[in-house]
């Protein structure tokens, strides 16, 4: 859906004296999101986010490389490219001199919507995001969590099959974030592929397919969500042994020499020991693990649950632009 | 394709601006205060003097209203341009409208037509009062449109330039802008007063014609042509570029650059009345052009993201000389191209005589040719040295770089103008254009003819000084040339550049 091709933007900051300088905010990306995904995109202020995600919508225009969504090279057809994005920026503004229902009105007309069918599509965006009462308010006297979802109201007024949100659940209440996630999974599930920015990475982690790290302009790492949490929980081995998945074993009982049991085991390494069972690292398969569960409990420990530990996203970000993991 | 009626009965940003603007409890106060202005205030304005014994209280009241109008609509609903897209930057909304599906003359005429709306409302709340005045002012109601339909066009002229510079503006100048746009407002603004004085004093048949190459124009429909066709020329850059990203934006390219010189060319000689004479007027075309190709040579001017753009497509080729003196071969070709028109021009046996206030010669072609080439190094020296300080790292270069050239030009001419008496000798004219060239524009015959030598270094300097400047680009170019390196050493080596990207 999205292509990202050898991407590379340069500017100059222009700040104090101390900030002045040129910055790489995009280093030769390379990413390809296909349809249907919940993309997130996470690293910290500075990373380039903002900019990949302006240059992805054609606002900004790449120092080189090209991205093609949905097959269309934005930089060389940035109208024919928008017309399948909706974008929402992370310092957003409405127009507060507008009604509510004016102001999706404005974008019905330059999305270049049939006449007839803009009434239609407002009403039923504003049932979707929850503010049919205020279709008559000045945009003004809205809250933010409410300015929000006009934004997305907005963003999606001309049913694109690809949204751009930038930080879009900064300065929202908990609740309005709960009602946001639940609004991300449900166009999700209308087949819309979401490309989202947050700092807030426990909320990415509940709603995206995928994530990318960025970094100083460069990917960190990218690809499906569970495989990078996987990865990432990987804990290195002792010498010479690979990097292993962290498994619990807890006991029913405290009696049986858990620790001596599985210090005779060649993959498990890095034992962390109590009397309700032991925290360790096995640096084999699923199916390695599985047989070594079997042994366990033939020998007539009372295991009374077994799982592998993985860390959260906000961790293994952590773990990962501190260059721990790889 | 833009159909007329998208344009301007169903342009969306057209509508928007109203829908804010002209809200009925706005328009009723608006309506309030213009009724009240022109019952207490306007009528207390125009001295009876003013209106002369001929028309009495009638036509001071109707040249009142008039200049109200004028004023309302050309300030007010200028700075409303003026914010148009600036302010749009400032909220971030202006990023949600280029993402639409507006086409660019949509969102320009929109912004064009809709930002001043409540300045023109205004303006027809005052109608009224002008038609209480006609039948007391020795005016005809033709008279009457006749002003008004000046007035719309040079509004409009003047709010596309406003809204022209509103798309460049960068958000902290909106200020200086301001009054840098008041300064311009008085160009529609003075010659529309003027006419109205003019009128006011001696009639409407004061303002009736205008020569032009000979030719006798209505002065209205001229004017009104005039004021259109450089509306046209803001449009077509606000087309070009209001939805590229700002920091992309070229107004014009270097052909239709190159048109709007001509343009400017062809309507100054033939209205100011040096067409009679080749010399005349290729000393007025050319301080003419001092501003034209200045102003054209800035728009074409490249910052460091465009330079760094440029770079990259250069890759394989390299870096060429002809990169280092940009943006002098379009403009030296912009100068030659323009500089013949006064030869063309003035070939018409019907153009008016030069008044006998100004000094003729024959022209000199040899002259001619030196004048036309110096003028052009001339130009394309500050602009090469403009173009080298743009890319200059910190902040606002560009504009150090004009600030720079200010001060120099403003030392040199106290230095050589001041404590120098007018009628220089020939030769001590010749050797301050080497540092300030703008002494070409006051060579006649006679310093040419006996100083042609130290005019040819004077000549010679340019280039040398082009060189210099384009020398300096070349290395700014080359150190942009190379990837900057900033990235501090807490960034763990794996991710730094040239380190393969994970990507699963």
């Amino acid at each position: 859906m999205i292509r990202i091709e050898n991407l590379s933007k340069e500017y100059d900051l222009a700040g104090g004296s101390d900030k002045q300088g040129p910055v790489v905010a995009a280093d030769r990306l390379n990413l390809e999101i296909p349809a249907g995904e919940i993309y997130g995109l996470v690293g910290p202020n500075g990373a380039g986010k903002t900019t990949a995600l302006k240059m992805i919508c054609g606002l900004l225009v790449p120092t080189s490389g090209r991205v093609l969504v949905n097959g269309v090279d934005v930089e060389a057809r940035p109208e024919d490219a928008q017309k399948y994005i909706g974008y929402l920026a992370d310092f957003f503004a409405l127009y507060d001199d507008l009604l509510v229902w004016e102001y999706l009105d404005y974008f019905g007309h330059a999305y270049k919507l049939a006449d007839n069918s803009i009434p239609g599509r407002i009403e039923y965006l504003l049932v979707l995001l929850g503010l049919q009462t205020k279709r008559d308010a000045f945009i003004d006297g809205l809250s933010r969590g409410m300015k929000q979802r006009l934004g997305i109201a907005r963003a999606i007024i001309h049913d694109p099959p690809v949204l751009v949100l930038d930080e879009p659940t900064a300065g929202l209440d908990p609740q309005a974030r709960i009602d946001f996630k639940k609004l991300i999974r449900d166009l999700h599930k209308a087949g819309k592929t979401i490309l989202i920015t947050s700092h807030l990475l426990g909320d990415l982690q509940e709603i995206c397919t995928s994530i990318a790290i960025l970094e100083k302009g460069r990917l960190v790492k990218a690809g499906h969500l569970d495989k990078i949490l996987e990865e990432g929980s990987l804990v290195p081995g002792a010498q010479g042994t690979p990097a292993g998945q962290r498994v619990r074993v807890k006991l029913a009982t405290p009696g049986f020499n858990l620790q001596q049991w599985l210090a005779q085991h060649p993959r498990v390494s890095s034992m962390t020991v109590d009397p309700s069972g032991a925290l360790f690292s096995f640096g084999g398969t699923d199916a390695e693990l599985a047989e070594l569960m079997k042994a366990l409990i033939a020998t007539g420990a009372p295991v009374c649950g077994v799982e592998k530990i993985t860390d959260s996203l906000e961790q293994v970000y952590s773990r990962l632009t501190k260059g721990e993991v790889m | 394709m833009n159909d007329p009626a998208a344009l301007f009965l169903k342009n969306p940003e057209l509508i928007r601006n109203l829908r804010i603007q002209m809200r009925p409890k706005r328009m009723a106060v608006a309506a309030a205060i213009t009724g009240i202005v022109s019952l207490i205030i306007l009528p207390a304005l125009w001295p009876e003097a003013a209106g002369g014994a001929r028309s009495g209280w009638g036509m001071g009241y109707l040249a009142s209203v008039l200049l109200f109008q004028s004023v309302t609509i050309l300030v007010g609903g200028g700075i409303a341009c003026l914010q148009s897209i600036s302010r749009e930057k400032e909220q971030n909304t202006f990023d949600y409208q280029r993402i639409t599906r507006l086409s660019p003359l949509e969102l320009t005429m929109g912004k064009l037509l809709g930002a001043p709306s409540m300045a023109y409302f205004i303006g027809v709340c005052l109608i009224p009062s002008a038609l209480i005045a006609l039948p007391k002012s020795g005016w005809s109601f033709g008279d009457l449109l006749d002003s008004w339909i000046l007035l719309f066009f040079g509004a409009i002229a003047f709010q596309a330039f406003a809204v022209l510079m509103s798309m460049v503006l960068r958000r902290s100048l909106s200020t200086g802008a301001i009054l840098l746009f008041l300064f311009f407002a008085g160009i529609p603004g003075m010659s529309f007063t003027t006419l109205m004085l003019t009128r006011g004093a001696h009639g409407v048949a004061a303002t009736q014609n205008i020569n032009f190459y000979g030719i006798s124009f209505p002065f209205t429909p001229f004017f009104s042509f005039v004021y259109a066709s450089f509306a046209a020329w803001f449009i077509l850059a606000l087309e070009r570029n209001i939805k590229r990203d700002p920091a992309m934006y070229e107004l014009l390219t270097p052909l239709q650059a190159l048109g709007f010189a001509g343009w400017t060319n062809f309507l100054f000689i033939g209205t100011v009345p040096l067409a009679s004479s080749r010399d005349l007027a290729q000393v007025g075309s050319m301080w003419v052009n001092v501003t034209v190709f200045s102003a054209l040579g800035l728009v074409l001017l490249r910052n460091r993201d465009r330079a760094r753009r440029r770079l990259r497509e250069l890759d394989e080729q390299g870096l060429t000389w002809l990169e280092a003196f940009w943006p002098a071969p379009y403009i030296l070709i912009g100068v030659i191209a323009t500089g013949f028109l006064p030869l063309l021009l003035t070939s018409g046996k019907s153009n008016p005589p030069a008044p006998t206030y100004m000094h003729t010669e024959p022209l000199n072609m040899s002259l001619f040719l030196f004048r036309l080439v110096f003028f052009g190094l001339w130009i394309c020296r500050d602009l090469v040295y403009l173009q080298w300080m743009y890319l200059r790292p910190g902040r606002k270069p560009l504009l150090r770089g004009i600030l720079y050239l200010f001060v120099y030009y403003t030392a040199l001419f106290v230095l050589f103008f001041v404590h120098s008496p007018m009628n220089l000798q020939p030769g001590e004219a010749a050797f301050q254009s080497i540092f300030v060239p703008i002494r070409v524009l006051t060579m006649d015959a006679a310093s040419w003819n006996s100083a042609a030598s130290t005019w040819f270094i004077a000549l010679v300097s340019q280039v040398a000084l082009m060189y210099f400047f384009a020398f300096l680009h070349r290395q700014e170019l080359q150190s942009l040339a190379t990837r900057p390196k900033t990235y501090p050493s807490s960034v763990p080596p794996a991710m730094r550049p040239g380190a393969p990207a994970s990507v699963s």
